[in-house]
């Protein structure tokens, strides 16, 4: 029969507690480093959503005789609608509508904030073949996870996670009216024909057989 | 039989083997999310670049469709001028030959249409050198500015004109599609894919782009026990195309702007009106909208008889759309790749 010194007594109990204790400060550890590993991925996919929606939100408005019809006679810069990353990516709601995971995946809602702004660009210090004119976006979606007690000490009372992107889309006509005015001006004589415009033609001339240089040149305001 | 002294310590090399296992899988699991985080990160700024590359084209294609409608207006314009100066030179469509009291004269009518057609034939000849001019760009000039620009969103990584500071570009392959399909039209059908396409210059065919961003991600530790942890190669591959992304269909001078409520292009009187008699055709009027549709929403269709002049305007707008990689596999020696 095995007898115990007392010198021994409560050992083994010592030394669970210690392994244990180990134990779950690595699995919380574990689990904490899966909870924003999730939280930062679905922060990815939003960005990536809202720019390629932005991309193409509305063909129908953006590229159309309508929208050129509609700009070429006042040409200004339209209002873009710029689709921000949905939160609902954090919470498998819209636009993404999937099984609902436990709230533990997804950050406390007061942490969650989206932008997204659009502007134009031209590169116009490249030595391009043609005047450029570009529509970009910038995507930024950003979240914050409080950290386990045990590990606040260490990195801080809580965990914040970004991701951002940059995504870029073919001109609507109406930028395009309002970033060329040539263009615009050229196109809406042609579309208004009353005796206003015919009195101030001149007369016809012939048609150059070189490419005029400066018909499409950009607006000051697109640089 | 062991002595009791013997057993002291045995918990210790599982214990901590437990631990090593547990921290192993807590790297690996930190790892395999960064992974997918970065690939997510680097697909997204490579399709963004191969957007951009590819808009080049797509708004030299969108500014000549611009034109181009600018100019079938105009052309249609001159016609009717001309066939309206046609009549009013024989005496005929309303007007008379000499002074009365229920028709104006031709000599005065033929004096107000003239500088009308000279206008027309003015912003026409604007339009078509206008058009010379958005067409200039060949196929081969397309794909150096799309390389340049590819560049720029490197050379401009973290501003507003560049791309994700944490990849290098690289545009891997350009050049025109030719997977077109030939389409057929008769007044009642559309047909893709009936009969052959002409040999067609490459400086109008589609194009089509393909770039890479890469970057090597290195382990947030370097080595475990001594096993080296490989890097990571974050690789980002995305083909784009130039792709009609509206067709539309426009009979301006019978469909509603609903902007301002009226047409898009309202009927131009040339010189006042001789109609012949009460209800009668108007010859000096120039009517863009000639025939009047009548759609059937329930049948997804519409019905149109073609029995006066009109001017109906079939167009195509231009955007990129995503597509395979078409270049083959990735020879990864042809990329650079961020450190």
């Amino acid at each position: 029969m095995r007898r115990v010194s007392h010198g021994e007594r409560g050992q083994a109990l010592v030394e669970t507690a210690i392994a244990i204790g180990g134990f779950l400060l690595v699995l919380y550890s574990i689990i904490w480093i899966a909870q924003t590993a999730v939280i930062a991925g679905r922060l990815q996919m939003g960005v990536r959503y809202g720019s390629v929606v932005t991309a193409e939100i509305s063909p129908y408005v953006d590229y159309s005789l309508y929208a050129a019809y509609n700009s070429v006679a006042n040409p200004s810069q339209p209002a873009y609608t710029c689709t921000a990353p949905p939160a609902g990516i954090l919470n498998d709601s819209a636009p993404l509508p999937s099984p609902t995971s436990a709230p533990f995946w997804q950050p406390p809602s007061s942490t969650v904030s989206a932008s997204c702004t659009m502007t134009l660009g031209t590169y116009s210090q490249y030595a391009l073949n043609r005047p450029f004119l570009i529509e970009q976006t910038q995507q930024a979606f950003s979240a914050a996870e409080p950290t386990p007690r045990f590990l606040a000490a260490a990195i801080g009372a809580s965990t914040s996670m970004t991701a951002s992107a940059r995504f870029f889309r073919t001109p609507d006509i109406a930028t395009v009216a309002y970033c060329f005015p040539a263009l615009a001006t050229t196109v809406h004589r042609s579309l208004v024909h009353d005796d206003a415009s015919v009195a101030a033609e001149a007369a016809p001339t012939p048609i150059p057989s070189q490419p005029a240089s400066n018909a499409t040149a950009l607006s000051a305001q697109c640089q | 039989m062991f002595s009791r002294h013997a057993q002291r310590g045995q918990v210790l090399p599982l214990y901590a083997f437990g631990m090593m296992s547990l921290l192993a899988l807590c790297f690996f699991l930190f790892q395999y999310a960064t992974t997918i985080r970065w690939q997510v990160r680097a697909q997204t700024a490579a399709d963004a670049a191969a957007a951009a590359a590819l808009s080049v084209q797509t708004l030299q294609w969108n500014q000549e469709m611009m034109a181009l409608h600018a100019a079938s207006v105009e052309e249609y314009r001159i016609r009717r001028l001309t066939q309206t100066l046609l009549l009013v030179a024989h005496y005929s469509g309303g007007c008379s030959a000499t002074p009365s009291t229920s028709a104006g004269v031709c000599a005065t009518d033929f004096a107000t249409l003239q500088p009308q057609l000279v206008a027309a034939v003015k912003r026409y000849g604007d339009d078509i050198a206008l058009l010379h001019q958005l067409s200039y760009p060949t196929a081969a000039s397309q794909a150096s500015d799309a390389n340049t620009v590819v560049q720029a969103l490197q050379a401009n990584c973290g501003t507003p004109l560049g791309g994700d500071c944490a990849f290098d570009y690289t545009m891997t392959a350009y050049s025109q599609r030719s997977d077109m399909q030939a389409v057929s039209e008769n007044p009642n059908e559309v047909m893709v894919g009936a009969g052959t396409i002409p040999a067609i210059s490459a400086n109008v065919e589609p194009a089509r782009v393909e770039v890479v961003v890469c970057k090597d991600v290195k382990p947030i530790i370097p080595s475990i026990l001594g096993l080296k942890l490989p890097t990571f190669r974050a690789i980002g591959r995305a083909a784009a195309t130039t792709a009609m992304v509206t067709e539309e269909w426009l009979d301006p001078g019978t469909i509603v702007n609903p902007a301002t409520n009226a047409v898009f292009l309202p009927k131009e009187t040339e010189a006042p009106s001789r109609a012949v008699s009460a209800g009668a055709y108007d010859w000096y009027t120039l009517n863009f909208g000639g025939n009047n549709a009548v759609a059937y929403p329930s049948e997804d269709a519409y019905q149109l008889s073609s029995e006066n002049d009109e001017l109906s305007a079939y167009t195509g707008w231009w955007s990129t759309i995503q597509m395979q990689p078409f270049a083959g596999p990735l020879n990864e020696a042809s990329i650079s790749c961020a450190e």
